[in-house]
This record gives C-alpha cells, sequence and structure tokens, in this order.
C-alpha cells in the first residue's frame, strides 16, 4: 500500500546519501574549527605551567600513582593535577602522564578514555624509592632501578614544566627518547577559563555576573575521586552539568561559574561556533581545549597516526599544511595525501632511529589534531590538542619495534584470536540481490575450483535497511542458505549499523525507545534523529554499558530471525555516519550516558559498536565459537574486538598503491588484522588492476573483495579466462600460506603469554625497518612476519618490479628462480601479470599447507609442507602455532607452539608450549619438506633410522612423506 | 595405516556397489591401464618427470609425484587431480581433488569421503529416481511444447502473408504518394511562373470586395489530417486544381507574350495605356491572391506527401527488418517460432515493479500502473539471446539495457525478472519456440542411460 512512499524514500534518502556523505567539500578544515585556530601555530602562553615540588606525593593519593600539583601556561593559581602511573610491560615499563583540572577549579568533570585499556593491566605501586624530589626537578624510576641506568624513567623540570624520559637504547646507551613541552606547548584551558578571562577584561567589574551565581568551593567534595576510572564508569549516575551546589551566602563577591552566568568576554570560537554545512556548534561547558608539544629527541622517523591515506614514513606538516586531524568520519570517495582524518582515530606515533623505538599514545578521544616537524637531524617534534578531555599521555620505551608493539598491545589489548575462516578470501559486494545469487556466486567458487571463507550481505538483505530483518521477498529462507553456505565449510556475514530506524513495530527501535538507549539531542532531553540509509533514524548510545548490553541480547534467533552460528559481523557507518548532521556525524553537543556531550566521546564511538557486537557474538555462542566483527570505525584498542578496513575505496592505481602505507600505519598502531578491499570500491577496475590488487590483498592480514553496487560485477569468473585463472592462483597461494598467516596472528594476539621467538614479534604485516636497519622512507615493500618480503607491482602497465632487498642476507625468490638465493641488495625483476614477487629471507622455514581446498575449514586435517631456505652459514628457524582456529579450548591448553631449527645436518622440531591436549588438526603430518638450496645430501632418514624418499630438482630437495607429526618432538637427519 | 583403511573401505565398497575397478578414485579402466603401462604423467613433479610411464607404487600413495595428479587419482595430494564419483546417478563424474575428504559429502556414495570423520549417507538410487522423475518431467514438457510449436507454425505462415500483404500495401502507398508529390510539385512551379506573369498593378486594381469573397475554406484550410491518406495525398482545393488546369499553355497560348509586354510598358511606365489599349487581357483574369495561395497550398502538401512517403518508407523499413527477423535469418533456432511472439506483449509483476515485454519491440516498466521508463529496445540477437538496448537513463546516468534467455515452454510466458547489475535487468521467458527435436532426443538418451544405469 505504501510502496510509493517506501520507493520514493528510498529514493530520496539515497539522493541525500550522494549529496551529503562528506567529500572533503563539507569537512572542516583547522582554520574552520576554533580550538584548532586557537592551538595551531601560536607561540608559547607565557608564564609556563610549573609543578609544584612540594605537592608531589607518592602512594598517598592512590596506592599507585606520582601526583603532585602544577599550574596551567597563562596562570600561577595550581589549578592542575598531574599523576604518573608506570605499568610494568614484559622487561619494561609504559609510563602514563595524565593531567585533570582541580576539583575547585573545574565545574564539570573531564571525560577519560581509560575503558579503552586492556581491563587487567595495572599500573605497579610505586615505592619511595622509586621517586626523587630535588628543588627542581623529580625524578620516578621503574622499580628496581632507581639509578636510571637500564629502565625507563621520567625526569620532570619543575619550574618551567617539562619532561622527558629517558631509556636504553638497542646499543645499551641511555637516551632521552620522549620530552614533553620542550617547545613550551603546553596548554590546558580549565573550565574556569572565563572566570580568569573577566581579569583580563579592561574594567570588568562583577557586575557582569549573574547575581547569586556559583561559589568558590564547588565540588570540593569529589577531591578524592580517582583518576583512573573504573572500567564502569559510564554507570556512575553523576550529572555534573548541572549546577548541584547551592549559592554560598557567605560569598560577598560575584563570582562566576557556569558559561551562562557571564557575558562571555571574547574568545575564538569558545562560546559557540559555526560547523559547515549551516549548523552551530554552541559549547555550553565553554573552551576546554587541552595541548602540548611531544617531542622525540633520538627517532628521525614518525609513523602510525591512522588513520589517512598519507605516506607510511610521515612528513613533516608544515605551515602550509592542515594538521593531522583525528575525527573519524564518513569521508565520501576519500582522496590521497590529505592530513584530514578517515574513519577510524589512534592517536599513536611512533618514532623510531638506527637506534631506538619509542611509540607515544595521545588517549584522548574528543576531536584532536596533531603536527610534525623536523629539528636537527634525527630529531622530530609532533604537538597534539584536543578539544576537550583530560590530557593523558602513554609512553611505550621500546627500545625495538617488536617491544613497542608489545607493550603497545599489552596496554591497549592484545587483538582477538581470529577464527581461522577470517584470514581466507571474503567475497563481498553491495549487494548480493537475492537467495539465489548467493547460491550462485557459492557454487561459481565451487565450478572454478577456487577457495573462499565468506560471503557478505550488505545492507540490501533488510527489511528496509532495518537491522537484524530480512528482505524476504529476496531471502525467503535465510537459515537454509546459511546452512548451504557452511555445508562447504563457509560463512556468512551480515551487515548490521549502529543507527537504527525509527518505525514503529521495528523491535530494535521498540527496545531502544522503550529502555531510553538513543544518544539525546542538545538539550539532553529529546532522542537525537537523523537521516542515514532507513531514513529517519535514533543512534544507540553506545558508549553506555547499559545500551551495549541491550544490543547484546539482540544476537539471537528470537531477536534476529535466522542468526544461526554461521553468521558473523560487520558494523559498518560507526564513525557514526549521519547524513544530515554536521561533518556528516552526530552533533558535538548531542549528549550521551554520563551527561558526556558526543564532543568528548566521539572518537570511540565505532569503538564501543564493535566491543559491543564482538561481546555479543562471544556470548550468545557461549564462548565456544571466535566471533568475526568488521568495523571501519574504531580507535587504539579496537584491536581486541576483530578487524577493520580502510573504508570506501576506489578502483584506480593510486588507491592500490595506497593500500600499502594505510594498512601498514593501522598495523603498527596495533590494528593487525586489517586490510583495503581488492579491486577497489567505487569504480570499474580493469582486468589488471583487479588482478595487481588480489597479489597485494593476498600477502595484507584482511583479504576481502567488495564493490559498490553501481559497479559491474567482477568476482573472479568474471574476469577473463586468463586473468579468473590468475586471480585463482594468488587465492591458492593465500591459503597455502594460511597456516603462517595464523601463526603470526596468534602471535600478533598471544605474544607475551607464550614462548614466541622475541625477535619475531610484531603484526602480521610489518615495515621493513621492523627487522632491518634502513628503509625508513618504503612505501612500496613490507614483511609478512620476519621471513616474507613481498614487493608488488601497483604500476599500471609497468613490466619490472626494483625489489630492495636488505642487505647481509639472501633471500629466495618464491615465484621466481628459488634454487638461486639473491644477495640482499637493489634487484630488477621482470613482473609479467602471473608473477608475484615475494621474497623468503634466507635463515627461515615456513610452514605451509599445500592442497587446494574449498575453504580453510577444508584444510584443518591436511598435511603440512615446510620451506627452509637456508642462510649463509646454511641454517634457519621457523615457528609455527596451531590449535583448533575456530573455539576458546586453547584457553584451556588445546594449542600447541613449535619451534624449528635446522643446522644443515637436522631438521629438528620442538614443543616449546602446549602440545599436551588433542585438537582438531593437531594430529597432521608434514607430507612435504623442501630445502631450497642443499647440495650434498646423500639421504635423509628419520629417528627410527628410516630412509625417506627425496628428490633433487635444481638444487632444490624434496623430502617426501617424512611422516612426522608436525606439533610434536622429532628430528629428521639430512646425511 | 592409511592403505589398510583404504582397503578396507574399498573392499567393503565393492561388496555394496558390485563390480568396481581397486583404485580409489578412479575410472573402472584405469586398473588396466595402469597394468599395461599406458598410465602416462602428463607434467612433471618433483618426483616424476613428465611423460614417465606410471607405477602402482606410487599410485594413490597421498603424495603429488605429477602436476597433473595422474597418479593421484583418490587423493587430494594434487592441486589438479580429478576423483572419479563411481555413482552418481548419471554416467559417473569427476570431483576435483579438493573434493577429497574434506568434510564435505560430494559423490552421492560418500566414497570421496573415504578417510574423513564425516559419515557420508549413501543416496545415489534416491538422486537418480530423482533425476529419473525431473528427465520424464522434461521430456514432457518438451514434447508438448512441440506440438504448441507447431500450432505456431501454422500461425506463423499466415503471418508471414500478412507480413507480404502489408509491405505491398506499403509499398503502393510509398509509390502513389510519390508521383503525386511529383504532380505538385509540377503545379507549384506553374504558379510561380503565374505569380511572375501577372502584373503587380492588377493586383492593386483588384476590388477588396472579391477578395473577400473567395470561400474562407480555400484560404484557411490546406490539409485535413483525419481524411484518408489519399486526400492527404493531394489536399488542394478544387478552385487551385482549376487554377492549374486552366493555366495549360494550351489554354494561354499567349500569356508569356502577354506577361512580356506588360511589363516593357510598365517599365515605360506606359501602363495605363495598355490597359487602355488591352483593358480584358488574360492576365487580368488571373488573381494574383489567388495564385500566391495555390502556390502555397501546392508547396504545402508537396511537402507533407514528402513527409508521408518518408513515414512509410521508415514503417517499411521496419517492416523489412521484422521480415528479415522471422523468416529470413534462421540464424538461431529459436529465431523461427516466435512469430507468436512478436504479436503481442507479456506482462510480469514482481513486488515493486510491473514489467512489460513487447518482443522485438521493447521492454518498459511500470510502477503502481504509471509508467517509468523504457528498460530497452529491440536490438539483436546474441547467443541465442534477445538484446534490448538504448533505455531509459538511469539514476547513475548509465543506459538502461535487458536481455531475454529462452526456454522451453508451454506457451509464452515472463518466468522472472532480475536487475542483474544497476541498469542491467535480465528476463527468462518460456516459448515452445525454444523447444526442439534435437533436445527432446538428448533428454531421452540421458534417461535411458540413467534408467539402465543401475
Amino acid at each position: 500500500m505504501d510502496l510509493r512512499r517506501t520507493v520514493f524514500w528510498c529514493f530520496f534518502f539515497s539522493l541525500i546519501a550522494l549529496s551529503l556523505s562528506a567529500s572533503w567539500k563539507n569537512i572542516c578544515s583547522c582554520s574552520e574549527v576554533g580550538f584548532c585556530r586557537r592551538h595551531f601555530k601560536r607561540d608559547p602562553i607565557e608564564p609556563q605551567p610549573a609543578v609544584d615540588g612540594d605537592s608531589v606525593e607518592i602512594g598517598k593519593w592512590d596506592s599507585h600513582s606520582v601526583t603532585g600539583l602544577m599550574s596551567t601556561a597563562g596562570g600561577t593559581k595550581l589549578s592542575l593535577r598531574f599523576f604518573v602511573y608506570v605499568y610494568a610491560v614484559g622487561r619494561s615499563h609504559v609510563f602514563r602522564w595524565i593531567v585533570d583540572d582541580v576539583a575547585e577549579f573545574t565545574n564539570s568533570k573531564r571525560h577519560s578514555v581509560n575503558k579503552v585499556l586492556n581491563p587487567e593491566l595495572q599500573p605497579v605501586t610505586l615505592s619511595e624509592a622509586d621517586l626523587k624530589v630535588d628543588k627542581d626537578r623529580i625524578v620516578i624510576s621503574s622499580p628496581g632501578d632507581p639509578k636510571c641506568e637500564t629502565s625507563p624513567c621520567l625526569e620532570i623540570a619543575l619550574n618551567p614544566f617539562k619532561a622527558q624520559l629517558t631509556t636504553t637504547d638497542r646499543r645499551g646507551k641511555r637516551t632521552v627518547a620522549v620530552t614533553l613541552n620542550d617547545n613550551r606547548m603546553f596548554h590546558f584551558e580549565q573550565h574556569k577559563f572565563m572566570a580568569e578571562l573577566k581579569t583580563q577584561i579592561e574594567g570588568f567589574d562583577s557586575k557582569y555576573c549573574k547575581p547569586g551565581s556559583g561559589s568558590d568551593d564547588a565540588s570540593k567534595e569529589s577531591e578524592d575521586e580517582e583518576p583512573v576510572d573504573d572500567d564502569d564508569d559510564e554507570d556512575e549516575n553523576e550529572d555534573e552539568e548541572e549546577d548541584s551546589s547551592p549559592p554560598n551566602e557567605s560569598s560577598a563577591e560575584r563570582t562566576c561559574e557556569e558559561p551562562g552566568d557571564l557575558v562571555k568576554p571574547e574568545c575564538d570560537g569558545c562560546w559557540e561556533e559555526a560547523v559547515k554545512g549551516g549548523f552551530k556548534d554552541p559549547k555550553k561547558r565553554g573552551p576546554e581545549s587541552i595541548g602540548m608539544d611531544v617531542g622525540f629527541p633520538s627517532t628521525g622517523h614518525l609513523y602510525g597516526m591512522p588513520e589517512r591515506a598519507l605516506d607510511f614514513d610521515l612528513k613533516d606538516t608544515g605551515d602550509k599544511r592542515d594538521p593531522i586531524r583525528f575525527y573519524n568520519l564518513d569521508v565520501f570517495e576519500f582522496e590521497m595525501d590529505h592530513t584530514l582524518g578517515l574513519y577510524g582515530s589512534v592517536p599513536y606515533v611512533i618514532g623510531h632511529g638506527d637506534d631506538l623505538s619509542v611509540g607515544a599514545l595521545w588517549l584522548n578521544s574528543a576531536e584532536t589534531y596533531a603536527t610534525i616537524s623536523s629539528g636537527k637531524p634525527g630529531t622530530r617534534q609532533t604537538m597534539w590538542w584536543s578539544e576537550s578531555g583530560r590530557m593523558d599521555l602513554l609512553l611505550f620505551p621500546g627500545p625495538s619495534p617488536s617491544q613497542i608493539f608489545e607493550q603497545y598491545v599489552q596496554v591497549t589489548g592484545r587483538a582477538a584470536m581470529p577464527n581461522i575462516f577470517s584470514l581466507g578470501y571474503h567475497q563481498c559486494r553491495w549487494n548480493y540481490r537475492d537467495q539465489a545469487d548467493v547460491e550462485y556466486v557459492d557454487s561459481q567458487f565451487d565450478a572454478y575450483d577456487i577457495p573462499y571463507d565468506a560471503i557478505w550481505l550488505d545492507i540490501e538483505h533488510t527489511d528496509g535497511k532495518k537491522y537484524f530483518t530480512w528482505d524476504t521477498s529476496k531471502f525467503p529462507d535465510p537459515t537454509k542458505m546459511q546452512n548451504d553456505v557452511a555445508a562447504r565449510g563457509r560463512k556468512m556475514v551480515t551487515i548490521v549499523d549502529p543507527h537504527v530506524k525509527v518505525a514503529k513495530k521495528y523491535l530494535m527501535n521498540e527496545i531502544a525507545t522503550k529502555n531510553d538507549l538513543y544518544v539525546k539531542d542538545g538539550s539532553g532531553k529529546g532522542d537525537f534523529n537523523g537521516w542515514c540509509w532507513p531514513g529517519n533514524s535514533g543512534y544507540l548510545d553506545f558508549t553506555s554499558s547499559r545500551v551495549r548490553n541491550y544490543w547484546m541480547d539482540m544476537y539471537n534467533s528470537k531477536n534476529y530471525p535466522h542468526f544461526t552460528e554461521n553468521l558473523h559481523i560487520w558494523n559498518d557507518m560507526n564513525e557514526p555516519s549521519v547524513f544530515n548532521g554536521p561533518e556528516v556525524t552526530l552533533p558535538k553537543n548531542a549528549i550521551h550516558e554520563g551527561g558526556f556531550e558526543h564532543r568528548d566521546v566521539h572518537n570511540i564511538y565505532g569503538y564501543h559498536v564493535m566491543q559491543a557486537t564482538f561481546e555479543a557474538l562471544v556470548q550468545t555462542r557461549n564462548r565456544k565459537i571466535r566471533p568475526f566483527v568488521l568495523s571501519r570505525s574504531f580507535f587504539a584498542g579496537s584491536q581486541k574486538y576483530g578487524t577493520v578496513w580502510t573504508g570506501d575505496n576506489a578502483a584506480t592505481w593510486e588507491q592500490l598503491r595506497s593500500a600499502v602505507p594505510m594498512v601498514l600505519s593501522l598495523s603498527v598502531s596495533g590494528m593487525s588484522f586489517s586490510g583495503a578491499d581488492i579491486g577497489g570500491f567505487f569504480g570499474n577496475p580493469s582486468e589488471e588492476l583487479l588482478l595487481r590488487w588480489y597479489q597485494l590483498a593476498a600477502f595484507q592480514p584482511f583479504f576481502r573483495a567488495h564493490a559498490h553496487i553501481d559497479t559491474d560485477r567482477r568476482e573472479p569468473w568474471e574476469a577473463s579466462e586468463s586473468t579468473r585463472e590468475m586471480i585463482r592462483g594468488v587465492i591458492i597461494e593465500r591459503y597455502k600460506y594460511l597456516p603462517h598467516w595464523y601463526s603470526l596472528s596468534a602471535m600478533a594476539s598471544r605474544g607475551s603469554s607464550l614462548p614466541f621467538r622475541e625477535e619475531a614479534k610484531g603484526p602480521p604485516m610489518r615495515p621493513i625497518w621492523w627487522h632491518f636497519p634502513g628503509f625508513l622512507g618504503e612505501e612500496e615493500q613490507f614483511l609478512v612476519g620476519d621471513s616474507l618480503l613481498v614487493a608488488p607491482n601497483m604500476h599500471e602497465g609497468k613490466k619490472k618490479v626494483t625489489v630492495r632487498l636488505p642487505k647481509d642476507n639472501v633471500w629466495y625468490d618464491l615465484y621466481g628462480a628459488v634454487s638461486r638465493p639473491v644477495i640482499g641488495g637493489e634487484l630488477s625483476i621482470s613482473s609479467p601479470l602471473n608473477r608475484m614477487a615475494v621474497f623468503q629471507r634466507g635463515g627461515s622455514m615456513i610452514v605451509k599447507r599445500e592442497r587446494v581446498r574449498r575453504s580453510s575449514k577444508a584444510m584443518i586435517l591436511d598435511p603440512y609442507t615446510i620451506d627452509i631456505a637456508p642462510d649463509g652459514n646454511n641454517t634457519a628457524v621457523g615457528e609455527l602455532y596451531a590449535d583448533d582456529s575456530v573455539s576458546y579450548e586453547y584457553e584451556n591448553g588445546a594449542f600447541a607452539l613449535v619451534h624449528l631449527v635446522y643446522d644443515g645436518n637436522n631438521i629438528h622440531c620442538e614443543v616449546k608450549a602446549g602440545g599436551t591436549k588433542p585438537f582438531e588438526g593437531s594430529e597432521a603430518v608434514v607430507e612435504r619438506i623442501r630445502i631450497f638450496t642443499a647440495g650434498n645430501v646423500r639421504g635423509v632418514k628419520t629417528e627410527d633410522g628410516k630412509y625417506l624418499q627425496t628428490k633433487l630438482v635444481n638444487n632444490v630437495l624434496t623430502v617426501k612423506k617424512p611422516g612426522v607429526k608436525l606439533l610434536s618432538n622429532w628430528t629428521i637427519t639430512l646425511e | 595405516m592409511e592403505h589398510k583403511g583404504l582397503f578396507i573401505i574399498l573392499l567393503s565398497l565393492s561388496i555394496v556397489l558390485g563390480p568396481v575397478g581397486s583404485i580409489t578414485g578412479a575410472p573402472e579402466d584405469f586398473e588396466q591401464r595402469l597394468r599395461s603401462a599406458k598410465v602416462i604423467c602428463g607434467e612433471a613433479g618433483s618426483f616424476v618427470q613428465a611423460r614417465t610411464v606410471l607405477t602402482e607404487d606410487i599410485v594413490n600413495d597421498n603424495f603429488c609425484d605429477c602436476e597433473d595428479g595422474s597418479d593421484e587419482p583418490g587423493t587430494s595430494a594434487c592441486s589438479n587431480g580429478r576423483f572419479f564419483c563411481r555413482f552418481d546417478g548419471v554416467n559417473g563424474r569427476y570431483l576435483k581433488a579438493s573434493g577429497v575428504n574434506d568434510g564435505v559429502c560430494d559423490c552421492c556414495d560418500g566414497s570421496d569421503e573415504y578417510d574423513h570423520p564425516i559419515q557420508c549417507k549413501d543416496h545415489c538410487e534416491a538422486d537418480r529416481a530423482n533425476r529419473i522423475k525431473e528427465l520424464e518431467e522434461k521430456i514432457e514438457l518438451t514434447k508438448n511444447g512441440l506440438k504448441a510449436l507447431e500450432e505456431l507454425e501454422k500461425q506463423k505462415d499466415e503471418h508471414r502473408a500478412n507480413l507480404h500483404r502489408s509491405m505491398q500495401r506499403i509499398n503502393f502507398t510509398i509509390d502513389g504518394s510519390y508521383v503525386k508529390y511529383l504532380k505538385n510539385n509540377v503545379a507549384m512551379n506553374r504558379m510561380r511562373g503565374l505569380r511572375w506573369a501577372v502584373p503587380d498593378h492588377k493586383y492593386r486594381k483588384l476590388e477588396t470586395d472579391e477578395k473577400r469573397k473567395l470561400p474562407a475554406s480555400l484560404i484557411s484550410n490546406t490539409a485535413d489530417d483525419s481524411k484518408e491518406n489519399e486526400h492527404r495525398a493531394f489536399p488542394v482545393d478544387q478552385m487551385c486544381v482549376e487554377l492549374y488546369q486552366r493555366t495549360k499553355i494550351t489554354n494561354y497560348p499567349f500569356l508569356w507574350f502577354e506577361a512580356v509586354a506588360v511589363r516593357l510598358f510598365s517599365v515605360l511606365a506606359l501602363g495605363p495605356i495598355w490597359e487602355m489599349v488591352h483593358p480584358t487581357g488574360i492576365s487580368s483574369t488571373l488573381d494574383n491572391d489567388l495564385i500566391d495561395e495555390c502556390f502555397n497550398k501546392f508547396k504545402i502538401a508537396s511537402s507533407k506527401l514528402l513527409e508521408l512517403k518518408e513515414s512509410f518508407s521508415s514503417q517499411r523499413n521496419d517492416l523489412r527488418k521484422l521480415q528479415k527477423t522471422l523468416f529470413e535469418e534462421p540464424e538461431e533456432e529459436t529465431t523461427d517460432g516466435l512469430v507468436g511472439m512478436s504479436a503481442e506483449c507479456y506482462q510480469f509483476n514482481d513486488k515493486v515493479y510491473l514489467y512489460e515485454v513487447c518482443p522485438f519491440t521493447s521492454i518498459k516498466q511500470f510502477e503502481s500502473g504509471s509508467f517509468v521508463g523504457y528498460l530497452g529496445k529491440w536490438d539483436r540477437w546474441e547467443n541465442g539471446i534477445q538484446l534490448y538496448s538504448d533505455g531509459m537513463t538511469c539514476l547513475q546516468g548509465s543506459i538502461a539495457q535487458s536481455s531475454i534467455k529462452l526456454s522451453c515452454g508451454l506457451s509464452n510466458s515472463i518466468v522472472s525478472v532480475q536487475e542483474t547489475v544497476k541498469c542491467v535487468w535480465e528476463f527468462s521467458m518460456t516459448t515452445p519456440a525454444a523447444c526442439t527435436t534435437s533436445m527432446l532426443a538428448e533428454l531421452e538418451d540421458l534417461l535411458k542411460v540413467t534408467s539402465g544405469s543401475s
């Protein structure tokens, strides 16, 4: 009956979607944001902040912190309190620097992002020996190293305030790794800023204050609040926005407490400002931004700071460019080489130099900016500022890349253990139109014998973009559809977005309305409504654990019909995207739980959406099946909940090339399971581009093909026969290395608790400098683990690839003449379409499964192949982690980690951890061992003296069916 | 261990299923060929050279010795290997090696999962029964379709005759209107001549009252579209026709002489004298206004005739195209019987749209009763599929196009419609025209094989 109307609205909103998705045009630059202007290119503010040495105390405020009072820049009152916490991580210590208002100088609590950190992480209890207070400085040392000889130490100069983290570099030399406020850019706009400002206005008279307002000693009672919040701080129901303190009768002088109490002094964009697109942003708390410079005096290169399409090796932002922006937005057809932020934010930077790697996390979820500049050679400076929230900075001392990665993920949380299917090939499209289409695509993979693991359904599968529902005219029996796909070992993924259609008789909306789950508008009373795919929508307040609990309750077949155990979830549009909102997101004055404004929590909204979905899937399957959740938006720590991708890219060569720096930036920032969509979302790739994209993506962690609804179909069989066969070959190569990918992913996830090789630690995809000196500006080539170097051809029509191989190593060209190792250096190799350039490092052993199968699940019992690439000394090492790869049984010991050593005479395998409890696949044997250069081998025998069949072809020795069970202790001897 | 298990399974297979070769995953003659040294490695692996004769010891040893998989018919060891499913209800078929012992039951007897924990059910007989039923239904349908086709063939002859008649009629009309067009041009030219011959001062003398005496219909009406073509072809009124006939040179032998004389006198400013000399000359009987009027009428008639001719020509082209499509170009078997289709349009309703397919003409889309746009206009045949192109412009700017796949059925009707990619539609239609005797024969053969393979 309402067909026409529905169709009209669909049309209408797709028009809106087209016109309102944030293209660069309607995204604000720094000059259009008040607090950005107030910090960008400013001079130091005098007087400089100073720490009051007398107030410094240890173990008194709380048992863990060193704390004290300090003044802010431009003021003399001790209106700020700083905290230093130290966390023991691995063999080193992470230092945390927090600055917050002293309660009497504020009228509202600043937002803390504590909850994204690993909940198990507790600061160490510092003793008196760990703190030295002199008259002009204090030194906080790592426990057990009071003289600061080996471990990191934080030295704080009192007046003016400056701080530096000293640590021991890789050569054993003491070095200043990070400096704070060295450039005197500390700035802390306090909630009482306006009250101080009044004194600066000539002829200020307290008549500008409303009579009877405010009180000098407001909210003193909250002083003993612990600044390191509990995890469930969102459950506290204090509404600090309202003036709860009664007027102080004794106060003769009128003072101004609330922004509304004062005739507001001139201040650039402090009280209200216009936002592009005709929006207004009223700031009821007035100016409250914070900022500070963070210097890297020993590391000349900076990396990280996702997500944006910039070089991996971060360049100076300079005066002409906008500063780097962290503000999660749904950017339509994003462009290359832009400092403005995309869908997610990790305000984390890695400094890397010849002798030291160090990391800094600016833990703030409000809109944040950073600049990068250079000083002396080998040094870099950054400056950071955020619109609101407290100052919270975590410093990771390194000194090696592997160590900062370990330190970072132990603090922000370890990556979720992937379900093995998620490392396979994903076939996605907006949209597989109906059940028959899904069946067809699924059957084509079998017809062409191409392995794949998941088929995806985008928004069109729902009934009118109402998530948790199905369009039953197109998908009459979704349960059967999922079961059919799963019958061949595969999974399905459906999209569930955080906006909820405001429609009667729609369960999610009814639950949300009834239980008050939506983000509130600026008044704090009504639900905020905005436009998204379904039309008028509410936005669930995922920052609230109460809301997340309701969300978790949706993932069962009662509330989500046809939710089978083979279904996994994709959270898109979770920046969140609001088609008719300022910069296509929620207005900053929208209200979240705890009375926080959206401006305080914007960058962690997407994080919490993903968290809620992940926890829902774990819970609903009784912690039996590891969930897979893909999210477009993210924040530091999102790796705990799964996978992210680089969003809506386009079918261009430029965008193909940007996939390397973008995914590398994500990887080193903890988001170790990420990828860029194959083929490019917008537009139609040529066959060459598509093929080259598969070749790249097969060696990136997340391996998904996706396409916009307006593009031509591009499943592998849509290409010409030759391209199809080449794509098939690439996908098969990915599957051969699946045990390796799985082991690397487990290392990123369980690296701190299991004896993986220390030097090999890091994200699965990593820059070459992770393990080798130099390569600091490398933007096209990268490593997978510590043993594969990938040199993709990402240039149209290019016939050759220049491979830059680290020196002092030999390398084996896996898709070329593998029997002829190459010495490190620059090498030009021909690059016909069917040729990938991937090199295995001499000295490494890689465990593979070479049988072609339909899916990862079908491989689980298959025998292994071991590729041994000897180094100059004819030795090699490797390792493999394995478990059932779908459940949490590994927590009960059902896993095995083996180390493999080849010394020229023996191949030796040793179980380093686990290996006692059986699991599916634990009995798998080795069917083949390949030694890339083995000259004089006369015979190969097992421990019981049985000689094995071998064949030497072009110097490559293949051992046939050694028959050993891989995940056990064994030795094979070469004679 | 492996071999033992294999052996037991093979043994049990042979007991249950009767005579089979003893080599897993290989067709029955494989063992024989292997013994007579006829199985040859096609593509070198690490242990066996290409073109080497295979020996029993490396066959199905669960290690890929030949890259083409010829040594591993029964395992998943070779990525290019093939597993022979013996009991598939039809001929037996090959399964890709990736499907062997992968936890998915592919062969109907489950023989591909001999070394996997999964328990497969043997559903070969049930499969075959289903297959036979399916085939029988298909045969029945094809037979009936062929009958319906025969009917259509009759209609086709009639249709062909109709077309021929239409063609003749059109040719006749075109020719007729062209002749008339030529005649009109002659008349038009004569009017032009007359206009020159009758001097202007004569016109001035003509009483305006007399001008008014001309019947209004002659002045205003040049053509009446509602009249038949014959009339439209020569829509000039009687008066002009008369004028045309009256001014034939035989009637006015001195007209041109007189005209020259008048002009001469007029140049010498002796007009009035001429009039005194010759007050009732021929030219005085002609009225300039009338000549102008008639000139215009002939001119209009002429251009209309030309238009008419052209429109009929395009109709003739369409007709020729249709004739060609239907009768002269039997490039597709399906073409022939589609005569019945071309005369009608077919509709299909999905939940949102109504589709109207007029074969060989166009495809339209309606929504809630109102016309949305063309999904394509008849373009061509391609590999037995009808293509319609150049439809409406879709939202993203691409031009709508459609294709119709035809399958054998009892009547002409649309079975399904899908927008496969944005702005590209795929229609499935059944038609008796797509039923062929060769198809029937094929199905019957298949049925024989299927039912006989027990």
